[in-house]
């Protein structure tokens, strides 16, 4: 367990040095190495699917860490909310991330219940119904990663770009209230916590404690000017919402994201402060939930598997490409935006990875492995092929 | 009130989810988090209090614990404390890399003498007076009136090893809650590290000495002794190896001090779990190692200090939540009258050690008051007694646990006031 934690930490460190920093890797490898995607490989490659270095018991010891590292990622996509600096941005840029991640998130879901309930006859239970919603909603969220990376290369900043770096930022909230809504409704079949709680009752208390715990933070820090105070504070209400979300089987992204989005809006002058904290561990947490995943991904290799992920990868482009063009149409906005817009969203970041690691800690069994293998690839397929899309939207020669 | 009601928060989130607990009781690990995410919140709250009623914050920390634990409100079993013992042996490490860090060569130097005089003293009058006062007043002891002289011999001979040990850990929390620095300050922290040496070794031979009277063998066992030596010069070397590789990173990397301290604390751990050293002497070493001979030591180690109030949270309120006082009750008489010999023989061992080398008046007056904690090393000891002695080790440990509970909530005050009064406290 001791020597688990220290090589995951230790890599974590290392490969948050490696990553980020101004090493020039070749021209195609570039974007996926800088995503930092290549750790969910070494992830792999040192979890029970492969050397076992990370044995499952010692997995089963970190999903503490688990829930921490997806409380904090949900309370820092949750900190972007804030409805003050949210204001100046045109209005069209939420109608058009909302409706194409919804878009994309319907077509995926109809889709998939056609090919899997209709086609293959697969029965539609909750598992398969779990199934098809998380891959749906993960489908739907986009990584700001590559967007960032190639716009630093090619210096542009136009319409289009900053359109693209609002999407891919926040797209990911259809998705998170989603999972909030899912782990209410259909409750893991091999545990029963609080039994007597109704879905509804479930999303309703998945609510509160998100607001609850902003509240409580907001409280114990709203008079502190002390940096350890806040840190102490922050990360002392992200692991008890991370344990408790944990052992309520509900979803620490969605909990947290409430927290994060209520805290946004509250008054109250640390804001800022709290997000320097926990953007200043983001690099190592990073790095740390990607070899997590890794570790955490029990190979599913199979015809079915292969073909869903390749499917996965598939419809997920037509949906982002199609979508925003219907929408810049829909919106008359055909001189505002390029048509090839969606060419910019198919890259998938940590939102993704992390609540793939949200539905393989609440749901156990075959199936889940199986979903975990099939977002997992489609992620690292995506990232690569992503690049052929971005530089084709960017209109960036083979020798830039 | 702001604390009070904060905490009054807390306390009504954490009923909120024992009551979820007691309906089904399922999942030990993530029940450990949302508890550490209690205690840090909480202790962190109860430390502020403490502050404010000029306690020392760890006296805060430390209740936390005990008010939540099985002892009073039951929040915390002890269940939940064995799944946290990889964030207690975390925070240990960062806090003896704090007291390498403390232990600069140049004023060690300067104060060798004092420390080794005062280390000595101290040393030999916690053994010899609890030895005596066991020996003699054994008949008063329920479980040692009526056995053999021989028997009567070992247990006193044990309590005068227990009577030695000193928490080093209160002792750095202490001095780094109050910013203290100088002679004073350098010269307990000192005699209170080889102290615990001292007494690793001391500990040893007493081992062995009394498993040899008791079965009638040879008095000095390597069987006994070589464990510990190999614990503690093994810990120091690997210690001071470690540490030069940790400064190799400071020298050509120098960046994210934060994680990378948290790195370097799980591979002292980890080591000294294979190697079965000391892992408190091991990761001392390296901080001692780090700050005396690393030009970029200073830099890192002070980021320890940003994050020293996180890691003394974590650390003292578990402590505070380990100990079961239902199990001193039975002793609490002998284990009072065991505490005011302890204090009076070591009152008289500091201000004799000083005295000797000439050291200066305030060492003579308050130097005892840094002395009086009692963790730790003292619970280590205990239990290797419980184990080898059954026929009254159950006891030793008792009056072990209460020696430390009580000390525990003596001696940070105590010291706190030592270092007011020697004027090197900076931060009261």
């Amino acid at each position: 367990m001791l020597l688990s934690l220290l090589i995951l930490l230790a890599l974590g460190f290392i490969g948050s040095r490696l990553s980020f920093s101004k090493i020039r890797f070749p021209l195609f490898s570039r974007y996926f190495f800088l995503s930092g995607d290549e750790y969910i490989l070494l992830g792999l490659a040192l979890g029970p699917s492969l050397f076992n270095v990370v044995d499952a018991a010692s997995l089963v010891q970190l999903s503490p860490l688990v829930s921490l590292l997806l409380g904090w990622i949900g309370f820092l996509f949750g900190l972007q909310f804030q409805h003050k600096k949210l204001r100046y941005l045109p209005k069209h840029y939420f109608t058009i991330s909302l409706a194409e991640s919804l878009g994309v998130c319907l077509f995926l879901y109809a889709v998939f219940y056609l090919v899997c309930v209709r086609a293959l006859h697969i029965t539609f239970d909750e598992k398969a119904h779990v199934a098809i919603i998380a891959l749906a909603a993960i489908g739907s969220v986009s990584g700001p990663t590559s967007i960032a990376i190639f716009q630093r290369d090619t210096g542009s900043g136009d319409n289009d770009v900053k359109l693209l770096q609002f999407i891919s930022s926040l797209d990911g909230v259809v998705a998170i209230c989603i999972f909030g809504v899912v782990f209410s409704w259909l409750r893991p079949g091999h545990v029963y916590t609080v039994p007597f709680l109704n879905s509804l009752e479930w999303f309703t208390l998945s609510l509160i404690l998100g607001i609850l715990f902003a509240m409580l933070l907001r409280y114990l820090v709203i008079r502190s000017r002390d940096v350890l105070e806040i840190e102490i504070m922050t990360l002392g209400v992200l692991i008890f919402s991370g344990g408790l979300c944990g052992y309520l089987r509900i979803s620490p992204l969605f909990v947290n994201f409430i927290c994060g989005v209520t805290l946004a809006n509250l008054p109250i002058l640390n804001k800022d402060k709290i997000y320097g904290i926990l953007a200043r561990i983001e690099q190592p947490f990073y790095i740390t939930l990607l070899l997590l995943a890794g570790c955490l991904w029990e190979l599913s290799l199979s015809l079915f598997t292969v073909l869903i992920a390749a499917l996965f990868v598939f419809l997920r482009i037509i949906g982002k490409v199609v979508m925003l063009f219907g929408i810049r149409r829909v919106l008359a906005m055909d001189d505002d935006y390029s048509s090839r817009i969606g060419f910019g969203l198919i890259a998938q970041g940590g939102l993704a990875i992390a609540m793939i690691l949200n539905v393989q800690q609440v749901y156990a069994g075959v199936w889940v492995s199986a979903i975990v293998t099939i977002v997992l690839a489609g992620i690292l397929v995506n990232q690569l092929i992503s690049i052929i899309f971005l530089k084709k939207f960017f209109g960036v020669s083979e020798n830039a | 009130m702001t604390r009070t009601l904060s905490l009054l928060i807390i306390l009504s989130l954490m009923y909120f989810f024992k009551g979820i607990t007691a309906i089904q009781p399922l999942n030990p690990i993530m029940e450990a988090t949302v508890v550490l995410g209690f205690l840090i919140l909480a202790g962190y709250n109860m430390g502020e209090l403490a502050r404010i009623i000029k306690l020392p914050k760890i006296t805060g920390y430390m209740l936390t614990g005990l008010i939540f634990s099985r002892n009073f409100l039951n929040l915390i079993t002890p269940q939940t404390i064995q799944q946290l013992q990889l964030v207690d042996h975390l925070a240990l490490s960062l806090i003896a890399f704090a007291a390498g860090r403390e232990l600069k060569l140049s004023l060690i130097r300067e104060r060798a003498k004092s420390i080794i005089s005062i280390t000595i003293c101290t040393v030999l009058f916690c053994f010899f007076s609890d030895f005596l006062f066991v020996y003699l007043g054994s008949s008063h002891f329920p479980f040692l009136a009526g056995l053999p002289q021989k028997k009567i011999l070992v247990a006193a001979i044990l309590y005068g090893v227990l009577a030695m040990t000193k928490s080093p850990v209160t002792t750095i929390a202490i001095i780094e809650e109050t910013d203290s620095k100088g002679p004073f300050t350098e010269t307990i922290l000192g005699a209170v590290l080889l102290k615990d040496v001292v007494v690793l070794v001391v500990f040893a031979f007493a081992l062995s000495f009394t498993q040899g009277l008791l079965l009638g063998q040879n008095l000095i066992q390597a069987g006994f002794i070589l464990p510990v030596i190999w614990k503690l010069f093994g810990s120091l070397a690997v210690g001071l190896c470690t540490g030069f590789i940790f400064s190799l990173y400071f020298r050509f990397v120098r960046r994210e001090p934060v994680f990378f301290l948290m790195v370097a604390a799980f591979l002292c751990a980890l080591v000294a779990q294979q190697l079965h050293l000391e892992v408190l002497l091991l990761a001392m070493a390296s901080g001692f190692f780090i700050e005396n001979f690393s030009s970029e030591g200073e830099y890192f180690l002070s980021t320890l200090k940003k994050g020293a109030a996180f890691i003394y949270i974590i650390f003292f309120t578990i402590a505070g939540a380990s100990i079961d006082i239902s199990a001193i009750r039975q002793v609490w008489l002998i284990t009072l009258l065991l505490i005011a010999v302890r204090l009076v023989s070591t009152a008289c061992g500091v201000y004799l050690g000083s005295r000797l080398v000439e050291d200066f008046q305030t060492i003579r007056r308050y130097g005892w008051l840094g002395f009086i904690n009692q963790a730790g090393l003292a619970l280590v000891i205990a239990k290797v007694i419980a184990g080898t002695f059954p026929e009254y080790g159950n006891e030793i440990m008792a009056t072990a646990l209460g020696l430390i509970f009580v000390t525990d909530y003596l001696g940070p005050p105590l010291f706190k006031f030592s270092l007011i009064k020697s004027g090197e406290a900076k931060n009261v």
